[in-house]
């Protein structure tokens, strides 16, 4: 009998006397929340674009995506450094954040700026910063993620800031310094020894939990197991004279791998730089002295 | 005047039982201590049936059985167990207070008096109360003897009376409650042996000489007669028989931090055993929050170590919890991440409880993880990657470059989607949310790499590093940062270049005049 009611009042019906009075509390209920709720259809489609993608916030890319990231998917963003790879996860996760839930960021290569991503526009108070040392530790913390409902975005941190730059040869006989190869090592490629199956894991969790993975490399990885792949290609540094600042960097996103969307468009994308919190001087020496821990 | 006493006969033993369930049934005796001269405080009823009584030595009890299974009293085991009889009573009433230590016969004897009065408002009948108290004191671990009367004294003295029988009689048919109406306390006291009233050694020898050895006895003295010749120690005693206590139990101060713990038979090294003996000891508190209606919100661990050392750990928990396997799993990847120094002799587990209250959460708001779970998760997190390696990035109120903390994550505030960070509202976008030109963003180098740079007029032309080497295309500033010149440990002064290089990088290049090194803060990208 109470199903039969509860139903009727969803449907506008008033069947007897319980379902009216029913109805009459929800009419009142509704008139005291007045603007605070939308009705109909308004409320519903926007509620499903929102279930469906992960909006950039970049109003050109969103359209030529289809409304943003697809949610509960496994994603990409791979490039070359300085492509905009970076910019454009921060700007995919500042618009996360406005929406008042929680993300994650996995920082394989601890080159995560709390400084950058407050210019980008993100509440970090709802952000877990997780600086992995390992790739095994990357991937670990991202399982456990996956697995913990309630965080909507997790952006998996893989990418260097030496990818696509071709290395010194080692000399014949000559020793590397141990600070060179430290560096070297810090800087190899990552995520190339990360198993397919892995990712297939990776995506089948976030698929369960609704929770949007996206990877950040140089290199696509994810072979077939991402929903998008989205490869950031540099075009130009535009630098304003004088006084000599660097203003804007000119990039292009251009779908790899789309399973419901057409590839191969690039969007072009202009990225503003924030401006240095430094005054601009003239190259006088300043007289300093190093520490004693310095100077060794 | 209303009193409930629950009375626990042999409490060393039934502590005992408490932390070591595996014991029920054996043959077990709990003593003063390991060496030939050990005494027998208590024992089970399985070791009493072959003969083993209270004050005998160890070696006379094993003399009598061979197999018996003995333990030394533990002051921890036995704290914990009174701490819990509290909380029974907490549990049914606010007025509740411990017995004092009995001494001579009933010295191991354990007690708490409940303010009964007024219970029919509350339960169908005293009968049932004590029932439910019995059941309460059983959920604890704590098997003992709920009696009703309407003093402490007369309370205790039928408790004590009916532990007596309990030891006498089949265990099937042990009477375990008992309800005295004021109508029939004084038929019931009456033919009870004088030794229940625990008289001290003097009292008790002088009525036994006058062949005094029931209360009934007692009772028919005149009073004043009996002070004159036996002192006016035994007035207490009369006053107890016949129920003159009629003040009420004196509230105990409530106490949050619920404490349990454990003295290990043999030091443990390793984490999986330490687990199992958490499990007990989680478990125990569990119960005993329940019946507090308490949440955990914060666990404290103390090691005493094999070396002689002692190790603190504090775990706090987001929120009120009463889940057994979310603070298992807690303290196991707390142990996980850092395992004791040495091996565990000694461990006490302190449960910081707070009042459960239902969690509002907000119509329009995303849930997000439930505390629990999060609390696991980043445990977990912190058991993986280090625990000063996961949490919240906050930018500090410093002008030094990266300058940045990180602080515990918590779900925080979540904050609707209106409520925008000012100056970031703008049009709303065909999706309903505000459109925005992305922000140029630093993968920062940590440590700043060092590089290698040729300058002609004052600008960056080459740069070699094990990121980028080449020609510099653009450059642009510098850019000056300093401060802490007062301090020359702390003093910085940088100059800032953004310079794009002809393999298509761009990066932040400082030069660093204390050092007078080139090195590269990071790629934008």
């Amino acid at each position: 009998m109470q199903a039969m009611d509860a139903a009727d009042v969803a449907a506008g019906r008033s069947s007897s006397p319980t379902s009216s009075a029913a109805n009459g509390v929800l009419e009142a209920l509704l008139v005291d929340l007045g603007s605070q709720i939308q009705r109909g259809s308004a409320v519903s489609s926007e509620m499903a674009e929102a279930l469906r993608f992960c909006p950039t916030g970049i109003p050109a890319l969103d359209a030529d995506l289809g409304g943003g990231f697809p949610a509960g998917r496994l994603c990409e963003i791979c490039g070359a450094p300085s492509s905009g790879r970076t910019s454009l996860a921060l700007s995919l996760l500042a618009e996360t954040l406005e929406r008042g839930v929680l993300a994650a960021w996995i920082d394989l290569a601890d080159a995560f700026d709390p400084a950058s991503a407050i210019a980008a526009g993100g509440d970090l108070e709802r952000l877990l910063w997780v600086r992995a040392r390992s790739e095994d530790e990357a991937l670990r913390s991202s399982e456990r993620l996956l697995q913990t409902e309630g965080f909507e975005l997790i952006i998996l941190d893989l990418a260097t800031a030496s990818g696509a730059v071709p290395r010194t040869p080692k000399r014949d006989g000559r020793r590397r310094s141990p600070d060179r190869t430290r560096e070297q090592k810090r800087d190899r490629p990552r995520g190339a020894g990360i198993r397919d199956v892995s990712w297939l894991r990776m995506a089948r969790l976030a698929a369960s939990t609704r929770t949007t993975l996206v990877a950040l490399s140089n290199d696509s990885m994810t072979g077939s197991r991402a929903e998008l792949v989205l490869e950031m290609r540099a075009r130009q540094a535009h630098f304003l004279e004088p006084p000599s600042l660097l203003d804007t960097l000119e990039t292009a996103a251009i779908p790899k791998r789309h399973r419901s969307r057409p590839i191969g468009r690039a969007t072009p994308l202009f990225i503003d730089v924030e401006p240095i919190d430094a005054e601009p001087v003239d190259t006088e020496p300043i007289d300093t002295e190093p520490t004693d821990s310095e100077r060794r | 005047m209303r009193i409930a006493c629950l009375l626990v006969p042999d409490l060393p033993l039934h502590a005992e039982l408490r932390a070591s369930p595996e014991l029920h049934g054996r043959p077990l005796v709990i003593t003063t201590g390991h060496g030939f001269r050990a005494e027998v405080l208590a024992a089970s009823r399985e070791a009493a049936t072959q003969g083993i009584r209270r004050g005998q030595t160890l070696p006379q009890a094993r003399a009598l059985y061979p197999d018996i299974e003995s333990r030394v009293a533990s002051p921890v085991l036995d704290r914990a167990a009174r701490e819990a009889m509290l909380d029974v009573g907490l549990s049914l009433g606010p007025r509740v207070e411990l017995a004092e230590r009995a001494s001579g016969l009933f010295l191991s004897e354990g007690a708490i008096y409940i303010d009964a009065s007024g219970i029919d408002a509350l339960h169908e009948d005293e009968r049932s109360f004590a029932s439910i108290l019995h059941a309460r004191a059983e959920r604890a671990g704590i098997q003992g003897i709920v009696t009703l009367a309407s003093s402490r004294g007369i309370a205790r003295l039928a408790g004590r009376h009916l532990a007596h029988l309990a030891r006498l009689s089949d265990p099937d048919s042990v009477e375990t409650t008992r309800v005295l109406s004021p109508t029939e306390e004084l038929a019931f006291l009456s033919p009870l042996p004088i030794d229940l009233l625990d008289p001290d050694d003097r009292s008790a020898q002088a009525l036994t000489r006058f062949g005094i050895h029931r209360i009934r006895d007692l009772l028919r003295l005149p009073r004043r007669d009996l002070a004159a010749r036996l002192g006016p120690g035994l007035l207490a005693l009369v006053a107890r028989a016949r129920g003159e206590e009629s003040e009420p139990p004196i509230a105990e101060p409530r106490v949050t931090s619920l404490e349990e713990g454990i003295d290990l038979e043999a030091p443990i090294e390793s984490l999986e055993p330490l687990a199992f003996v958490f499990r007990g000891l989680i478990s125990r508190l569990i119960e005993r929050l329940k019946l507090r209606s308490l949440g955990c919100v914060e666990l404290r661990l103390a090691f005493e170590l094999a070396n002689g050392a002692r190790e603190n750990r504090r775990i706090g928990i987001a929120s009120p919890c009463q889940d057994e396997r979310v603070l298992l799993r807690l303290l196991r990847l707390a142990l996980e991440s850092k395992p004791p120094a040495a091996a565990v002799e000694r461990l006490t587990l302190v449960c910081e409880g707070v009042s459960l209250c239902r969690e509002q959460l907000d119509f329009f708001l995303p849930r997000g993880p439930s505390p629990s779970q999060l609390d696991q998760t980043l445990a977990e997190l912190g058991a993986i990657c280090g625990s000063e390696r996961v949490g919240s990035p906050e930018v500090v109120d410093d002008h030094r470059p990266d300058a940045f903390v990180v602080r515990p994550f918590s779900r925080g505030k979540t904050r609707s989607s209106d409520q925008r960070r000012p100056g970031k509202e703008a049009q709303p976008s065909r999706q309903g949310h505000s459109p925005r030109r992305p922000r140029l963003t630093l993968r920062a180098l940590r440590p700043p790499l060092r590089a290698e740079v040729r300058i002609e007029r004052g600008h960056p032309v080459f740069l070699r590093s094990a990121v980028s080497q080449g020609e510099v295309l653009r450059s642009a500033g510098p850019w000056r940062t300093t401060g802490h010149w007062w301090e020359k440990s702390t003093h910085f002064a940088i100059d800032h270049y953004d310079v794009q290089m002809s393999d298509g990088s761009v990066l932040r290049l400082r030069f660093d005049w204390r050092t007078k090194w080139w090195q590269i803060d990071g790629l934008y990208d």
